[in-house]
């Protein structure tokens, strides 16, 4: 496993993370626990940044470590990636507007949840994308 | 003109149409308080009315195109600043009330809808205007 591959693992660890805290702060609903959610989610996703710009600075050093093949896989990784957001930023737009009718109102709280979301959605596919292309490749070079 | 500028050209004026169309249709269902699956029903049956036009339009105009390999490289570029203004514009749309109006706020929720048609519009005008400029600034080096 390279340096990439433990970043994207990282990547999606704390990613997945923080999908399920997203969820239970959804579930929780009280605002002390959703606090402490958001404040959590917030910590893990500066981290997920770092690492994020750890990933730039390596290929920007270049070297052995990042080849054509390397950055066609984060070309497409980040293509998926910027489509799920796209999805998931869609669909709660829609969901709200749908669920609650365009006449009604929602706590301010749920548009910074929602750019999290698709933020969280975005690190999530493309490190999911970025472990699965070089386990396939894996496979290809046994 | 090439053809990438002509389908820069092209992608704005239909996006800032279909932008201009949606922005009136959600103040129309906002000013009659429309609820319920009824609306959402007639607008997929507009939306299959109308695509099979827009599709025959934009693959006639857009997608038969061959770009060579220096408009390809622009194209790319432009995507990528594209990618970034969208997550930069969602970022500011969705902290930025947060960080004015304070947490306790409320939004109405046609808002969502508009924060989405705008980052999409913006981030079209901005990979449009980009595919634009690059043309022109490699034409006046040409």
């Amino acid at each position: 496993m390279n340096k990439l591959q433990k970043i994207a693992l990282l990547n999606f660890s704390l990613a997945g993370t923080c999908l399920i805290l997203q969820l239970i702060r959804l579930a929780a609903g009280t605002s002390l626990i959703s606090l402490f959610v958001s404040t959590v989610t917030l910590a893990l996703m500066c981290v997920m940044m770092v690492s994020y710009f750890r990933r730039k600075s390596l290929v920007k050093q270049g070297g052995g470590e990042y080849d054509e093949r390397d950055r066609s896989i984060h070309t497409t990784a980040a293509l998926y990636g910027l489509m799920t957001a796209f999805l998931v930023s869609f669909l709660t737009t829609f969901l709200a507007f749908l669920i609650v009718g365009p006449g009604g109102e929602l706590e301010i709280g749920y548009v910074l949840g929602m750019f999290l979301l698709s933020a969280n959605s975005f690190f999530f596919a493309e490190s999911a994308v970025v472990l699965i292309k070089y386990g396939r490749r894996g496979m290809d070079d046994e | 003109m090439s053809k990438l500028q002509k389908s820069a050209l092209l992608n704005l004026s239909m996006a800032t149409v279909f932008a201009m169309i949606s922005t009136a249709c959600i103040l129309f269902l906002a000013s009659v308080n429309a609820k319920g699956v009824v609306p959402w029903l007639i607008g997929l049956f507009v939306c299959v009315m109308i695509s099979p036009g827009v599709y025959v339009l934009y693959r006639k105009k857009s997608f038969e195109v061959r770009f060579d390999e220096r408009e390809k490289m622009i194209n790319r570029r432009a995507f990528i600043v594209a990618a970034i203004a969208l997550a930069m514009f969602l970022g500011c749309a969705c902290t930025l009330p947060f960080a004015i109006l304070g947490g306790q706020s409320v939004v109405k929720v046609y808002y969502l809808p508009l924060i989405f048609i705008a980052t999409v519009l913006t981030a079209q005008f901005v990979h449009s205007a980009a595919i634009l400029v690059m043309c022109a600034l490699e034409g006046d080096d040409g």
